[in-house]
């Protein structure tokens, strides 16, 4: 089932070992925790994303195409927040996912720049969202990855894998181990009768991410160093103590120290594994207390606050272990406290932590929580309102009467009713086919919806717009072509043509110069621009139409039988063309009698007959609706009739059989739910006739408009 | 301002273009005041005249083959329009047809004015008029006043032709009794009384007396400010109402469904 709403919630993560190895390949420890964002989305029908950041109260819309630089849908530079979901759509984009328009809101408890990886959780949830709407699914680790490198690439931050890996991977009650050489993971259980508590310092360092590169960066210088020793290293997880130990001294002493820190702790977590799988809680506590005295002494990621909370926790009774966690400077300790203690440990941390520093350190405790995941859109309705939404066309009880008098002295009134209160909508970003016999009401309605009729009775909206009050504002936002070769100057060349029409929609000079070129090539007329249009085939006449309506680039197209009259090459053309308009996020109705196109192009259909839409779906199941049976064609030199209706008597009503001959073939049709058992019956009979061709076929949208159309009138 | 001056620039061109710079245009921007001309001198002859009045001859001629040329282009434009689908697109556009006929019918009065200037170049090369007596300024302030009324009530026929299909034919069914009443070839004087007072309702008539009288050296006097006065205001009621009728011209063809009727 295609999922168009919901709500994705993405925990925020705890590292409890292993800081600052995951970008030298080491083994970390992390955990999901219960402090999450919480996405509410709803899909859109067009190419725009937007979103609202609640707790920054601030909203950002932009284009899907528009995510390579980074601005929004005014043109102005993305806010550093919207950096985050917009770098894991862009990166899904280039690894080929498909990505889809959608309204999202969201809110965090996690604390930002805490070291809790808020922004990884950002990340992760709008790749479940994305996931979602997409309606793909990709693993925990591949997304991870993604986000990843989004955040490296899109956001510019150096980062490594572990946050995005644990935002999407958690299991409850149980931390992570997971190896960021091998993406090998397991989760562990946390130490039985032990809590974890994070203590928030409050404190807020900016430089942050210099710093962590800095330390990036003299990883590699040692690795670089250790590599002229010791070839087959390739990273610090490589490097044993022994080795690292060997060589030390003739690395720069700022680089042996972040080394030391590095080498330790991969020493410490391979330890710290052994302890957990035990469940022996107290050593691996310890080893929370060394690593965040090497973090301190040697990384020199710590912070006099940091330092403070560590210690205060160290002279706890039934504080097992504490240390900073994240990258450091400021931010959060985790710690591990006996269950049995946490109240009295959040209360002394607080109390002693203020008299220390004069701050109020935000404490909670948490638990080990699931990674990122689905869940129903109603659960947080009334946290997070709805975002409501605006249809391209909505229409309500549309009608329209012609009235036209006859006769000079004895006046005669006719009144030809061609619409008779239809009602639909099309969504943004939707192709919607309207569909219908000649007089049937289709060119009525589109010209009403374009501006060029007044409806007798009933109401138009454009994208929310009134279409009698704010006609001039609609007319802005569309474009439309009618079929055939007219609406285009034939004594002037194609560009002129476009030119003056870019006059008309009042389009700035150096926007017109851009734009005719661009247009040109989308419908395959670069090279012809200056040619008289009188000089143009009937295709390229069309294709022509089409640049017009595009020239100043209309949300809403429409499109009444744009390739009539164009040959089967033209018209597949223009039929691509006018599927990319539609990847561009272009709403666009489209009126045709050729079947076959708008079972290609459209989303739904309206079939419409003597001004009555007598049927609206999808492609798919307006076919459903009528039947899903099989259609067999048989073409035959000669054939008897009745032999053959005899024979598949026996499948009593399931098998429709019409024929219909003219001076060369034979032809037999029958509609049946047992193809198989038809032809297996009718293959004796048909063993001595000449078999011109023979198809077995679904149901097409032709059957079922002829059906729906002949089945009305009777 | 800018994007009007482009807009006013982009149609006239079109508008040259598409149709008056063609040939059978040109024909009638220089044909028909010739042939006007000469009729106009045999009638003269006719009536026992040793030489004929060249202002009416002549100078009539020209006005009247601008009188001719925009009552046709107009008709033609809005024909076209409607046969090519164009009027559709433009209806459609954000730009108001008002203004787009109203270029339209500016372009067709300044090419009009070629019929003027050859009638001119007739009578003084070669029925060696002279304009010894004439005062140029007046004169041309008297064409600017006329091209000003031909210019209002081509916007105001535009305007009726949009309207419906049967506006054309009484469009065109009214050029040439215009030019009867307008007194474009002969003084307004010789018309009976009743028709003398019909066609004080049509600008150019007023137009063409000081035209006449500036041609014929008559001074500038009050009556000659009075009967531009009474061109010009005529001029800009015409102008008025087709302005009140504009919105609901907008309205009719959007009910009627004639934009695309042909």
């Amino acid at each position: 089932m295609e999922i168009q709403e919901g709500c994705v919630i993405s925990p925020g993560r705890v590292n409890l070992l292993g800081e600052h190895v995951d970008y030298n390949e080491g083994v970390v420890l992390p955990a999901a925790i219960d402090r999450s964002v919480k996405i509410q989305f709803t899909r859109r029908r067009d190419h725009l994303v937007h979103l609202s950041a609640l707790d920054l109260d601030q909203q950002c819309s932009f284009s899907l195409f528009d995510l390579d630089r980074k601005v929004d849908s005014s043109g102005n530079t993305l806010p550093v927040w919207a950096l985050y979901p917009a770098g894991v759509l862009w990166m899904l984009q280039q690894r080929g996912y498909p990505v889809y328009g959608f309204n999202a809101s969201y809110r965090s408890d996690i604390p930002i720049g805490a070291g809790l990886s808020s922004s990884a959780a950002v990340e992760v949830g709008f790749g479940i969202v994305c996931q979602v709407l997409g309606g793909w699914q990709i693993d925990s680790l591949t997304l991870a990855r993604i986000c990843q490198a989004a955040e490296i690439e899109y956001a510019g931050v150096n980062c490594g894998l572990m946050d995005q890996f644990a935002c999407a991977s958690g299991v409850p009650d149980h931390l992570l181990m997971f190896d960021t050489r091998t993406y090998e993971s397991r989760p562990i259980p946390l130490p039985q009768d032990t809590t974890l508590v994070i203590a928030d310092s409050t404190i807020r360092r900016s430089l942050i991410n210099s710093a962590y590169n800095d330390r990036r960066r003299d990883c590699d210088t040692a690795v670089k160093y250790y590599q002229t020793i010791y070839p087959r290293i390739h990273s610090l997880r490589d490097l044993s103590p022994a080795q690292f130990q060997a060589h030390a001294h003739h690395l720069p002493d700022v680089v042996r120290q972040h080394t030391s820190h590095v080498v330790g702790e991969i020493e410490r977590v391979n330890r710290a594994i052994k302890y957990l799988d035990a469940g022996e809680a107290e050593p691996f506590g310890q080893l929370m207390f060394e690593t965040h005295q090497s973090l301190r002494d040697l990384y020199e990621v710590s912070c006099r606050e940091l330092d403070i909370l560590v210690e205060l926790a160290q002279s706890f009774d039934g504080c097992l272990g504490a240390r900073l966690t994240g990258a450091g400077f400021g931010g959060c300790t985790i710690n591990l406290v006996r269950k049995d203690r946490v109240d009295d440990f959040i209360e002394f941390i607080k109390t002693a932590y203020q008299r220390e520093t004069g701050l109020q350190a935000n404490i909670f405790r948490t638990h080990p929580s699931r990674g990122a995941s689905l869940k129903s859109s109603s659960a947080y309705r009334t946290v997070i309102p709805a975002i409501p939404q605006v249809h391209a066309i909505d229409t309500r009880d549309l009608s329209k009467t012609f009235v036209t008098r006859q006769g000079f002295w004895r006046r005669q009134t006719k009144s030809t009713v061609a619409v008779d209160g239809i009602s639909f909508h099309v969504e943004k970003g939707e192709l919607f086919g309207l569909l219908g016999p000649n007089g049937a009401g289709k060119t009525t309605t589109v010209k009403m919806l374009s501006t060029l009729l007044l409806p007798t009775s009933g109401s138009i909206s454009i994208f929310g717009r009134d279409i009698l009050r704010d006609t001039n504002e609609i007319r802005k936002n569309i474009g439309f072509t009618f079929g055939g070769a007219r609406g285009l100057y034939g004594r002037l060349s194609a560009v002129d043509n476009l030119r003056y029409f870019a006059e008309l929609y009042a389009m700035p000079p150096d926007l017109t110069r851009k734009r005719i070129p661009e247009l040109l090539e989308i419908v395959g007329l670069d090279g012809r621009g200056g040619d008289r249009v009188e000089t143009f085939s009937s295709g390229m006449q069309q294709r022509l139409h089409l640049a017009r309506a595009l020239l100043h680039d209309p949300e809403l197209i429409f499109l009444d039988e744009p390739t009539v009259g164009i040959d089967p090459v033209g018209a597949r053309e223009l039929r691509t063309t006018i599927k990319q308009l539609i990847g561009r996020g272009k709403t666009i109705l489209l009126t045709t009698h050729y079947m076959a196109e708008a079972d290609e192009l459209c989303d739904r259909i309206a079939i419409i007959k003597k001004g009555h839409i007598i049927a609206l779906d999808t492609p798919a199941s307006l076919k459903r609706q009528i039947s899903e049976d099989s259609v067999i064609e048989i073409k035959v030199e000669s054939v008897n009739l009745p032999l053959v209706q005899n024979t598949l008597a026996k499948l009593g009503n399931r098998a429709v059989i019409s024929y219909s001959e003219n001076l060369f073939v034979k032809g037999i049709r029958i509609t049946t739910p047992q193809s198989g058992a038809v032809i297996e019956l009718l293959s004796p009979l048909l063993t001595s006739n000449i078999i011109q061709n023979l198809e077995v076929r679904n149901q097409t949208l032709e059957d079922v408009y002829i059906s729906l159309i002949k089945g009305n009138t009777e | 301002m800018k994007r009007n001056l482009s807009l006013f620039i982009r149609q006239m061109d079109v508008q040259l273009r598409m149709r008056t710079l063609n040939l059978y245009s040109l024909l009638l921007w220089f044909i028909q005041p010739i042939v006007f001309s000469a009729v106009g001198m045999i009638l003269s002859k006719a009536a026992g005249n040793a030489t004929p009045d060249l202002v009416y001859t002549v100078i009539g001629g020209g006005i009247m083959g601008m009188w001719s040329g925009l009552v046709f282009t107009s008709t033609y434009d809005i024909r076209s329009d409607r046969r090519e689908g164009t009027l559709e697109l433009i209806v459609g556009s954000p730009t108001s047809l008002r203004k787009i006929e109203s270029i339209r019918t500016f372009t067709n009065v300044a090419a009009g004015t070629i019929s003027l200037v050859a009638a001119f170049l007739v009578a003084v090369l070669i029925y060696k008029f002279s304009l010894a007596q004439a005062d140029i300024l007046s004169a041309i302030l008297s064409l600017l006043v006329i091209l000003f009324g031909l210019w209002c009530m081509g916007v105001f026929l535009a305007n009726l032709m949009v309207w419906s299909r049967l506006s054309t034919s009484i469009v065109e069914f009214i050029e040439m009794p215009v030019a009867l009443l307008a007194g474009f070839m002969y003084p307004i004087s010789i018309l009976p009384t009743w028709m003398q007072e019909i066609s004080s309702i049509f600008p150019i008539r007023w137009g063409l007396e000081t035209l006449r009288e500036a041609i014929q050296g008559t001074d500038l006097n009050e009556i000659t400010l009075a009967k531009w006065g009474i061109s010009i205001g005529i001029s800009l009621i015409i102008y008025l109402l087709s302005r009140l009728l504009d919105r609901r011209v907008h309205d009719l063809i959007r009910v009627t469904g004639e934009l695309s009727s042909i």
